[in-house]
């Protein structure tokens, strides 16, 4: 813990540095809603207090950060270890896709046999479809960014022909597949929409807590991330590492995916993982929370309480719940502002250089 | 007449002092060598004189007026042009469009007898210019050509042309020749040669001292950021050269027991081990050596001659064309660090911050790596963080590291802390051979004291070492057998304790013994 302590005035520099987007996008998205014609700070009330100021609010969105702590997790894993692995969107919809089609197909199964199995399959299908690229890069060191980012829009598209054509079902009135089986929905707890999905989610959370902080993996990921050529000196074998990275990184997201099918969707449908996708939503949080899982764990319930205010925002107020979609834009858009600083100031210098010379 | 002069130029980088008052003078027309080793501080220089570095004090007078330079494109209006080490060429674009690149010719119009240009380029008039110039200097290659399609050497011509386009006076090569096969250095003298013949002033910065006696005209030794000396080529050897640039005074001396170590098994044993770079040369040329048990043998060299490849070959970054290497009768060729590491074999990198540390991990992260998958400290896939830190307290104490911050990272450390970082870390690990490579590069003279006795305190505990340095002197005192590296290849051996300066000297310098005699 001796760690923490001497890092404190960093970690705080840190928060700051992600807070002031944060506020300042908040700032900007106040000027929207005075232009829908109501009041910013009564509406970012009912933005914070229904989802957090109540049980019933508190537990939904916990349920929604369940499986935004899992694709940010998977985006940090990778980020950090200096890999790119932009397919989290992808892995998500494919293992909730293949997830919906079996939820479907083994109906007949009892729900202690069937929800762990399709969480297994989940992760694998999450596992198989980072294989690909995972593979290239560590035999062929093909930039892994390149090729998870367009694999998926090659998956989006060959899903919506599936679920359109071969797993459609009939008796729906718009693209999807056949509900899944009761046997494969996760029980929620009383009348909240929490579901036992969450806890598994804690679960995991706490596994990598310790993979990233106290694991020989997590120690190579930092190296790796870090400083390339050392940890290739050191002996970490990183081509296997980049393998295994992209892989983890896989497994998150397909875990995420299949949660968020049993747990809430029960059927894949084109808009299964919403707008802009819980891979998208990932990247912000893992962006809001350093690679960090503690930072990642804060920003995806902060996240989640956006999700879930936004929908009272709609019902209490003239402001549209896209609101949510202007602030989320708004802190990317901040937040790479940030970087854009730093690099500005190192320049800095020069130009003043330069103006001094002139004179003279 | 002198073209530069430069006047208690000093250029300091926070505390360190790259460049200390250097006073040169460079006359018109003449070729210039600058030599000296890695980090002595002569590409500082250039870059003060190519507007790349502002001086900290000091002036530069070009045909003596005083002169400030806020970038490249003022010293290159002043007539100063720089050829790179890396050539910074557009592979894609013909030579021509390489060396108008910025300054393309617009196509002239004419209505009635007013003229104007539109932003369409000219390619005839580009192509007619190339060419010209091309002719003038007898270059010998084609203006459309692509410049991903030719050679090496061709590609530095085009760099130069780009230079002579813009008309520039003074041209400074950074270690042209370093790219260059032999056959292509031959023909880059020539080039310089015609240059030279034309009027231009040239500055050959290198470290190659054969090359510097071949084809200039004075030379500037630079050491640790002085100028050391400056002569005229025809009064200087290469020997000469070769004992300014690595002779320092001995600062130290340590307290080395010479024993006969032939009788003893041999522990480590490189067999003809070559390997073939990315251009095609051979770095390092069918080296064989073999290491006894408790010796040290140490290879010697002007840098640049295959040390760093060697190095990279037997510590698992690079791999060997062909060639084994044993330990104790085992093989261990092209073994991952890993692997060596598990086989006994402790590694002190060349370059302390790319490879030996991480300057963003802390200091007792970096005390582990290598090592952290033993049992002692990771279990089940964790690391134990309470042995880590044991683990650190132990060395710190040890062997005396001085922590400002024990949960730091290691850019809190000065230089010579950070290198006993390594140290530890690799002595720790109780190896049967240490490969150790610029222990002391950039320490401060107290570590240096400490780093060569713990060196020698691992000898008398019966391991044997490979020490491959620049420092002359650090060779000399350490070693029991001196290799000497030229070209890739070991081109001499000598017994280091009735070694003499001289005689390394010469075999650094690529002047073998039987030359040396008539």
């Amino acid at each position: 813990m001796s760690k923490w302590n001497n890092n404190l005035s960093s970690n705080l520099r840190k928060s700051a540095s992600t807070i002031t987007p944060i506020l300042i996008a908040f700032l900007i998205g106040a000027i929207a809603i005075i232009l829908a014609k109501e009041n910013p700070l009564s509406t970012y009330f009912i933005l914070i207090s229904k989802s957090l100021f109540n049980i019933k609010g508190v537990l939904k969105t916990l349920h929604y950060a369940a499986p935004l702590i899992l694709s940010g997790l998977a985006i940090a894993v990778s980020f950090k270890a200096g890999l790119f692995n932009m397919g989290i969107e992808g892995q998500i919809i494919s293992s909730g896709f293949v997830v919906a089609i079996l939820g479907y197909e083994l109906a007949f199964l009892p729900a202690g046999v069937l929800i762990p199995l399709l969480l297994l399959i989940g992760i694998v299908v999450g596992v198989l479809v980072a294989l690909l690229p995972a593979f290239l890069k560590a035999k062929y060191n093909v930039n892994e960014m390149v090729v998870t980012l367009l694999l998926n829009y090659a998956i989006f598209a060959i899903l919506e022909f599936l679920t359109s054509t071969v797993f459609r079902d009939p008796s729906s009135g718009y693209v999807s597949t056949s509900m899944i089986g009761s046997s494969a929905i996760i029980s929620r707890i009383g009348d909240s929409k929490l579901t036992l999905f969450f806890f598994i989610t804690i679960a995991v959370f706490i596994v990598m807590y310790f993979v990233f902080h106290r694991s020989k993996l997590g120690f190579e990921i930092t190296a790796m991330g870090k400083n390339r050529s050392f940890a290739e000196a050191t002996g970490m074998e990183t081509q296997k590492k980049t393998m295994y990275i992209m892989l983890l990184s896989g497994a998150l997201a397909g875990l995420a995916g299949a949660g968020w099918m049993m747990g809430e969707k029960f059927a894949y449908t084109l808009s299964f993982s919403g707008t802009p996708g819980l891979g998208w939503d990932g990247m912000l949080i893992a962006l809001l929370g350093g690679h960090s899982p503690i930072g990642i764990l804060i920003a995806a319930i902060f996240y989640a309480v956006l999700k879930t205010g936004s929908a009272s925002v709609a019902i209490y107020t003239n402001v549209p719940a896209e609101i949510i979609l202007l602030l989320q834009a708004l802190i990317i858009l901040f937040l790479s502002i940030k970087f854009f600083n730093k690099k500005r100031v190192k320049k800095e210098p020069k130009k003043e250089a330069a103006t001094n010379g002139s004179d003279s | 007449m002198e073209i530069i002069k430069t006047a208690n130029l000093t250029k300091m980088f926070g505390d360190f002092t790259a460049n200390d008052k250097i006073n040169m003078t460079v006359n018109a027309g003449e070729i210039k060598a600058i030599v000296g080793e890695n980090g002595a501080g002569k590409t500082t220089l250039m870059n003060m004189l190519y507007g790349l570095l502002k001086p900290t004090t000091g002036e530069i007078y070009i045909k003596e007026n005083k002169i400030s330079f806020d970038s490249p494109t003022d010293a290159m209006s002043c007539g100063i042009g720089m050829v790179h080490q890396h050539f910074k060429l557009v592979p894609s674009l013909a030579v021509y469009e390489n060396v108008l690149l910025g300054t393309e010719i617009e196509k002239k119009h004419k209505i009635g007898k007013k003229s104007f240009s539109l932003k369409i380029i000219d390619e005839k008039q580009e192509i007619k210019e190339v060419e010209e110039l091309i002719e003038k200097y007898q270059f010998q290659i084609n203006a459309t050509d692509l410049i991903k399609n030719i050679s090496v050497g061709a590609r530095q011509k085009v760099e130069i042309l780009k230079m002579l386009y813009r008309n520039v006076e003074i041209l400074i090569f950074d270690e042209p020749t370093a790219v260059l096969t032999p056959q292509e250095i031959e023909t880059f003298f020539v080039t310089l040669r015609e240059l030279k013949k034309q009027g231009k002033t040239i500055i050959l910065i290198t470290h190659k001292l054969q090359e510097v006696m071949e084809v200039s005209d004075s030379v500037t030794v630079i050491k640790q950021g002085k100028v050391i000396g400056d002569m005229l080529t025809k009064n200087t050897s290469s020997k000469a050269l070769a004992r300014l640039m690595v002779g320092r005074d001995v600062l130290l001396k340590v307290d080395k027991k010479y024993r006969n170590y032939s009788k003893k098994p041999v522990v480590y044993k490189v067999e003809n081990l070559t390997t073939i770079n990315a251009d095609n040369i051979k770095v390092v040329n069918n080296v064989s050596f073999e290491i006894h048990e408790g010796e040290i043998v140490g290879i010697a060299g002007v840098e640049g001659n295959g040390q760093s490849e060697l190095l990279d070959l037997l510590t698992g970054i690079l791999k060997a064309t062909s060639g084994k290497v044993y330990l104790k009768g085992k093989e261990v060729s092209n073994f991952w660090p890993k692997k060596l590491r598990e086989s006994k074999i402790a590694i002190i990198p060349e370059d302390r911050y790319a490879q030996g540390l991480c300057l963003d991990m802390l200091i007792c992260e970096n005390m582990i790596a290598g090592y952290h998958g033993n049992k002692e400290i990771c279990k089940y896939g964790l690391i134990s963080q309470k042995k880590m830190l044991d683990k650190l307290d132990c060395l710190i104490e040890d062997y005396d590291i001085r922590v400002s911050e024990k949960g730091g990272k290691i850019s809190s450390l000065s230089g010579g802390n950070a290198q006993k970082i390594i140290i530890a870390r690799e002595f720790d690990s109780d190896p049967d051979m240490l490969v150790a490579a610029q222990p002391t590069r950039g320490v401060d003279i107290g570590a240096i004291e400490y780093i060569h006795n713990s060196i020698l305190g691992l000898q008398n505990t019966g391991k044997s070492i490979l020490l491959v340095s620049s420092e002359l002197s650090e060779i000399m005192n350490l070693s029991d057998r001196i290799l000497v590296m030229f070209k890739g290849e070991i081109i001499g051996e000598v017994d280091a304790k009735n070694a003499t300066r001289e005689e390394i000297g010469y075999l650094m310098a690529g002047i073998r013994k039987e030359n040396d005699d008539e």
